[in-house]
Parts: C-alpha cells; structure tokens; sequence
C-alpha cells in the first residue's frame, strides 16, 4: 500500500468533514454517521519512542450507499519517524442483498482473516502487537485493495467462508508503490462457532494467505485464532489466541519456515476493571548456521495488562511488558517496558464482533 | 383408480408440506417472543435472543444468534434504541435480505405505541447511555403490550395471508385479556399502600406509569453507569424524606448495593423482580402477576413488623 | 591396552568435534566466523587486517531489521572494505557497501541485486585515511531501506550519512532500493584494510507506527 504524506489531502478532507458536520441539513436522512477514535500510548524504559503520543487517530464514515449497497470511508494519522503521517485506511462498498448468507464488498480493507487482523488496533484487547503478528502483518494489520466474499453456509450450524483477492504490490507496511506480483494476495478463512449459552462461547477460524512476489518469492502464510466468551462466577471472561506459521520459498536460496503465537486470557475483576495476560511466542524453525546447523532460536514476552473501561467508548490500559530474546548471535537480550494507554471514541461506534 | 390414488397422494405430499413450513421469527427480547407465541399460535416458531435473564441493553452478537438471523422470515425488534449495541451487527451478519432493516421482513414495535421520557433539548453522551428516542422498556405495560400485539398480528397476517384472521383473533382476545387482568392489578396496587419506589434503572417506568406509581430515584447516578457511593447516599436521604416503601432491583442488577442502603431505612422492602418473560415467568400475564404480588407483599411484610412490635 | 587407549582417544576426539556441532575458524568481537577466502588475514580478539573474506557463523532472521556496526582503516591507497549483510552463505546476493580509497579521497558503492548506486558525495567531508567508525541500519522492508551514521552521531533519520529513502524537493525518492533483502549472514571482504569491534543489534532507527 502507498503511503504518502496526505497533510495538504487532509487538512482538505478535515475542512470537508467538518463543513459535513455543521451543514447538517445536508447529511440528514442520508444515514450518514461519523466516528473518530483517537489513541494515546505512553512509553516507559524504550528509548526509540516518545514518552507520551498520540499513536494514531482515525476518522471514520459510514453510510447506507442505496437500497443496495453500504459504505465505509477512514483516513488515520499516525507518527511515524517524528511527523504526522495521515493515509487513507479502509474505503470500500459493500453489498450483502446480492442473495441469502452472501456479502461481497471491493475496496480498500483490512483483509478479512484472523482475529487480530479484523479488529482495529485501538479496539485491541491489549496494548501492542504480539511479535508473530508483528512479523507477518506489521504493526496494525494487512491492508490491501482488492475484492473479498463471504458465505455463511446454509448449515444446521455456524459456518461461514470468507475469501479475498488483493493486489498485492505490497505486503505489509510500506513506503513504496511495490510492484506487480506474479500472482497476488489471495486468502480465505473459515470460521465457525460453539455455543454453550451464557457460560461458553468459542468461536474458531481457520485461516490461509498466499502470494508469489514479482521477484518470485512465494509466501504461504497459515493460522488458527480462536475467541472463547463467557461468564463464570459472575464475572466475564475472554480467550484470545492465534497461532500463524509462515513459509517463504524465494525464487533462489533456501526456503524459511517461522511459527508464532500468542494467548491472551482476560478476567473482569469487578464492574469495568479487567485483568489480562499477554504472553506471546516466536521462532524461526529453518534458521541455520554458515555450516548448516539448526540454530535455536525464540522470542516470548509476558505483559499482564489492566483495563479500566469507562464506558464502551473510553478504556484506558496499563501494561508491563518483559521480552525476551534468544538469537544466535548474541547472547539473549531482555527488555523491560511499561506501556500506557488510552483510547477515547467520538461519535458512533459499530458494534463489534464476538 | 391407481392414478387417481397417486395424483391424491402427491396433493397430500404438497399440502403438509405446506403446513411444514412455520413461519420462523426472531424476537429481540423473550417479551415480544412470549407476545409471538401468543398471537402466531402454530403457525410460527419463534426464538428469542434476549432470554429474558440478561441486560438487552449489553449483549454479544454471538454467531448462533447471526445463524438464527439468516434463516429467519421476520425479525421483530422493540426499538427505541434497546438494541442498538448489537441487533445492526446481527442483521449485517447474518446476510439475509428478507429481514434488514427496512424490508418487509423487518418490525419495530416499540415506536407504534406512546412512548413517554422523550428526552427534551440536545442528548449527549455526558448524560449516561440516554436512549434519544425515548424510554425503550415499553413491553413493560400490558396495556401497551396489547397494542403491540395488534401490530405484530397484521405484520404477521402480511407474511401468511391466510391465517390473518386468526393472528388478528388470537392478538384481540389477548389484548382483551391484559385490558381486564390490568383493572384486577390496578385495584391490588392500590391496595398495597406503594405509592413510590426505587429502581436501579428507569426499566419499570411504563409499568409504574399504568399503576399509578412514582419513581423516588435510581441507584444508578446516569442511565447504564454503575451507582456510586455519593449517589447512593443521596438517595438514601431522599428516601427517608419521601417516605419510600420499596426498592425494586431489576433481575440482572445486583442487588447487594441496594440491600446496603436498605440497612439505613428499617421502612424500605428490597426486592429483586423480574423484569422480562423468561422461564420462570413464561408468559407476559405471569410477569406483571409476580410483579404485581411482590409489590403487595409490602402490605404483609409491614403487618409482619407491626405484629413484632 | 593400547587398543582401548587409542580407542578412548578416537572416542575422545569425536566427541569434541561434536555431531553436528559447529566447527568455526576464528571469533571476532565474540561473533564465531568461516573464512570464505583467508588470503592474508589476521584475526585477533576485536581486530581483522589484511586482505580476505569471511562471514560470520550465526545467522540473523531474514525478517530481521538490524543495524550493523564497525571501525575500520583504510591503509594504503586503493584498500577497500567490503561489508555485506543479509546475504547467503557464501556473502552471495546480499546488500554490500564498499568502501574504498583513492588517494585521500573516501568512495562508498551500495549494491543490491540490479541495484548499484555511488554515494561518495554522502562522504566527502571524511579522509579515507583517518580511522572511521560506521553504523549501518538495514531494515528488511520492501523494498529495503538503509541508512548510514558515522558512530557516536545522534541516530536519527535527518542525522544520516545516506538514506536510501531520502527525498529530493520534489518528492522523489532518488536512492531507493529496488528489492528486500533475502539473506540471513553477515561478513567483510577486506582489501589492505583492518576492521575492528563489528556489532550487529536492534536497529537504531525505527518507524514507529
């Protein structure tokens, strides 16, 4: 994805978005609704960041388009080497009238897999990336242009299959346009769901990313993420988890293999306070030596985190995060960092995801 | 004769076939399922999202509710802004074009009856969780409860033409019923002595509109905020000044907050009620029964006190 | 007797060779290294002089953002050092930098695959013959991105020697590289030359977002 300084484009689009708000006779009976989240993030004891910024804020419009279809529009400042970057995050339409259990949408979007991946950052459960999501997805996600369908089966039970093609010039955060693939971003998830009523819910989705570079280098990305929800004891508890494993074959040389994951159990201590554990693992299974030897290899960090939620639409979050770093070649490094956050939303929300 | 055998069994065949196919309805809240299943008879199945034991304000949009949704004929939501936090995203899940906002599969029934607490002048979010369209809790007065039922017969007579009368029978005779049961509570409320109450949140308001009750306050300082110790204090002062005989806590509320400030007024009767058709109370008329007989236990609980004395 | 002595020397011998341990030529600065051409090379605790080529041992993720850092001599005309990171085993296919003397004059060269820029202009205020001491930040994006410190500088992105993502006034990127890097090894190829205290670690610049 192209990202260039958007600040003259902006300060056009905010002039745009707040002549929206005030001539609001305008907007009337259109559905048009706005939402705005801004989030902050404070770091302690990490000397590459600053100590207290705004890690990015993100405007977002949507509206019924017609009878048919619905759009969606959100451009999103971040900093990024010390200057506000502001770049166009999703613009899509969507339809999903075409026929029963079927919706379509083309666009620019976050690519429908995973869990994280499907969330915006700010409505994260915890505060930073795991390292595996990281690697394989940057910092907040795979964005790309492209088309996406989804198809909840006409089954006694939950599932739905979800499949994209984007262009794939790109993979990941990127300063350039990037070039033509040989064949682009493909991926498709599936995803299904038990229930067991109030106590349990778990939902699953089985996930797969592929694109051959136009350098020829073939990528094969594949995971697991699941969600269980509930309540026990009166209190309301979350699962999160992910695993990935990625496989690169370049066009000469030899094939990587990389396998991560992250888990994140979650208990609401009482109305509005909640307790998490982030722990998070990587390694790099086809890393060898000069000679030829396997090299063990892992990161992990464990990062217990409080929220505070004041409502739906202002949380803050305290987190210490302790990472570790086994490589070959150095001895293994640990860091320590404290990481404080808040998010705040104006405006409307859509409502989230199980 | 063979023939005419076969062309009456295909008929036969065509015809249950026919009888088969209820009619399948989602209900946002197990109070507009009970008030379905009162009025669609055999001719619908009806499931019901909120069971009746959780806020409708708070819940997941869980995929088996998004499944339920795609093969639904008609949703019927109560509106008013109850559902707002989770029945959109349902209704984009679950793709099903029959029944998206604004088509014909697709009924609010809050807004077709009186709604009271309109808010006047600008609503923000300053003001708590403040639904701008006015109180949502409508299904909580049988009066207004028949009235929907009229509405919900005729959508549902557009869905299956041929038992319209019947849903228009079955929704008249029901309506009939809450109109002569409300004249019996009416006059039992009366009699209990209850004349104002305490609730956590305005839930009960259409139930204490048509049963001459006021409401002395809530627990809760904004409308979906939890109470704080300093509006709890001020509504125990208010309490004992107005002389308040009962605090009512909603069932999904805790009630030790309100069994805390209860201490401090030896007058005031804390109950937990039912404030939905769930399956304790499967129908509507049994709801607005323990209602109406938790409010009159004040008159024994306070005999009870006088005779100790 | 002499048999089992023998034999326990042979067991001895095998089990110190390891199976399937490493087997490295020399340590520079604590990082095991192969020879790939010994030349005339002299390795000592955190010096390299003379002419060769060698790569370290340890691989670094090719996924891996990393900064590269080392002092270096340049000790007659036309010595050079070539420092080549994220390449294959052999030093092949990766991103190399020169950097080479004519007379007092300092030319640097980067190359990756069909990229070959000179960046000796980046350079000119620096003599080839003083001691020099540089931290290479090479980060695996697509396509790469490299920028180049003198050390002890302050490392931010407007302090940079050279920055393959700098931009002209008109908003071109003039350096840009054309692909990501692909290798996992790192090592230097000296012509009369002597490098000391190479270090690689996290990067020194990154973009927060």
């Amino acid at each position: 994805m192209k990202q260039d300084t958007y600040s003259n484009k902006f300060c056009a689009t905010l002039f745009f978005l707040i002549s929206s708000v005030l001539l609001n006779a305008k907007t009337e009976g259109t559905g048009l609704e706005m939402s705005a989240s801004v989030d902050f993030l404070a770091t302690v004891n990490d000397p590459k960041q600053e100590t207290f910024a705004i890690r990015e804020a993100e405007v977002s419009l949507f509206a019924p388009i017609d009878h048919r279809f619905y759009g969606l529009l959100s451009i999103a400042a971040h900093r990024e080497d010390g200057v506000s970057m502001f770049e166009l995050h999703e613009a899509f339409i969507r339809g999903d009238k075409f026929f029963s259990g079927f919706s379509a949408k083309a666009g620019q979007f976050f690519l429908g897999v995973g869990r994280l991946n499907q969330v915006h950052r700010h409505d994260w459960p915890f505060i930073s990336p795991p390292t595996v999501f990281k690697k394989y997805f940057g910092n907040e996600g795979i964005l790309d242009t492209g088309l996406e369908a989804s198809y909840l089966l006409p089954l006694p039970f939950y599932l739905d299959i979800t499949a994209g093609v984007t262009s794939g010039w790109t993979f990941g955060h990127s300063h350039d346009q990037g070039k033509q693939p040989k064949i682009p971003t493909h991926y498709a998830r599936l995803k299904t769901f038990i229930d067991g009523g109030d106590a349990f819910g778990l939902a699953l989705g089985l996930n797969y990313i592929g694109r051959h570079s136009s350098e020829g280098e073939r990528l094969h990305i594949f995971g697991l993420d699941s969600v269980a929800k509930g309540e026990i004891f009166g209190r309301n508890y979350l699962f999160q988890t992910e695993t990935w494993m990625r496989q690169t074959t370049p066009k000469s040389g030899d094939e990587d293999l990389s396998i991560g994951f992250y888990l994140f159990p979650q208990m609401e201590l009482v109305k509005s306070f909640k307790l998490g554990l982030l722990f998070d693992y990587y390694t790099n299974l086809s890393l060898v030596d000069v000679l030829g030897n396997k090299t063990p290899n892992s990161d992990y960090a464990f990062s217990p985190t409080l929220t505070y939620d004041s409502s739906e639409f202002a949380s803050f979050k305290l987190a210490y995060k302790y990472l570790r770093s086994n490589q070959p070649s150095k001895v293994s490094e640990e860091t320590h960092s404290a990481e404080f956050q808040i998010v705040f939303i104006l405006g409307a929300h859509p409502a989230h995801d199980f | 004769m063979i023939f005419k055998n076969l062309i009456s069994f295909i008929l036969l065949f065509f015809i249950s076939l026919e009888a088969c196919a209820l009619v399948k309805i989602i209900a946002t809240t197990s109070d507009l399922g009970a008030l379905v299943k009162e009025i669609g008879d055999k001719d619908v199945s009806v499931t019901s999202i909120c069971d009746g034991t959780r806020d409708p304000h708070f819940l997941e949009a869980k995929p088996s509710y998004i499944l339920a949704v795609s093969k639904a004929d008609l949703v019927i939501a109560n509106g008013l802004g109850l559902e707002v936090g989770w029945l959109p995203k349902l209704l984009t899940a679950a793709k099903n074009p029959k029944v998206m906002e604004n088509s014909s599969g697709y009924l609010e029934v809050g807004s077709a009856v009186k709604v009271l607490e309109i808010p006047k002048g600008p609503v923000d979010r300053s003001q708590g969780d403040v639904h701008p369209e006015g109180n949502p809790h409508v299904t909580l007065d049988p009066i207004r409860l028949g009235e929907m039922a009229l509405v919900i017969a005729e959508k549902l007579g557009k869905i299956v033409p041929k038992s319209a009368e019947i849903f228009k029978k079955n929704a008249l005779a029901f309506q009939l019923k809450l109109q002569e049961k409300t004249k019996d509570w009416q006059k039992r409320i009366a009699a209990s002595g209850v004349k104002s109450v305490i609730t956590h949140h305005k839930t009960l308001t259409y139930f204490f509109d048509r049963f001459g009750i006021t409401s002395a306050g809530m627990l809760e300082p904004f409308p979906g905020v939890p109470p704080t110790a300093k509006h709890i204090l001020s509504v125990i002062q208010s309490a004992a000044k107005n002389n308040v005989k009962m605090i009512l806590i909603e069932h999904y509320f805790d009630s030790n907050i309100a069994q805390k400030a209860a201490s401090q007024l030896p007058q005031v009767l804390v109950a937990s009620v039912p404030v939905a058709v769930s399956s304790h109370n499967e129908t509507s008329i049994n709801l607005f029964e323990t209602l109406v007989t938790i409010i009159e236990s004040y008159k024994k609980e306070e005999k009870k006190a006088k005779e100790k004395v | 007797m002499k048999k089992i002595a023998m034999g326990l020397v042979l067991l001895i011998m095998a089990a110190s060779c390891g199976v399937g341990s490493s087997s490295y030529d020399k340590s520079l600065s604590g990082n095991p290294l192969v020879f790939l051409e010994k030349g005339d090379l002299q390795v000592t605790e955190n010096e390299a002089s003379g002419s060769g080529k060698f790569v370290f041992l340890n691989p670094i993720p090719v996924d891996d953002s990393k900064s590269f850092e080392f002092s270096m001599r340049l000790l007659e005309d036309s010595s050079s050092v070539t420092i080549v990171t994220k390449a294959g085993n052999k030093l092949e296919n990766g991103l190399s930098i020169v950097f080479s003397r004519k007379a007092e004059k300092l030319e640097v060269n980067v190359t990756l695959g069909t990229y070959k820029k000179s960046i000796s202009d980046k350079f000119t205020s620096l003599k080839a013959s003083d001691p020099l001491s540089f931290v290479i930040d090479v980060h695996a994006e697509d396509p790469a991105h490299v920028l180049i410190w003198k050390k002890e500088s302050s490392y931010t992105k407007d302090n940079t020697r050279f920055n393959s993502n700098e931009k002209d006034s008109q908003n071109s990127k003039l350096y840009a590289m054309k692909s990501k890097v692909t290798g996992k090894f790192w090592g230097f190829a000296l012509n009369k030359a002597e490098i000391s205290s190479p270090k690689v670690g996290a990067p020194k610049h990154s973009h927060s977002h």
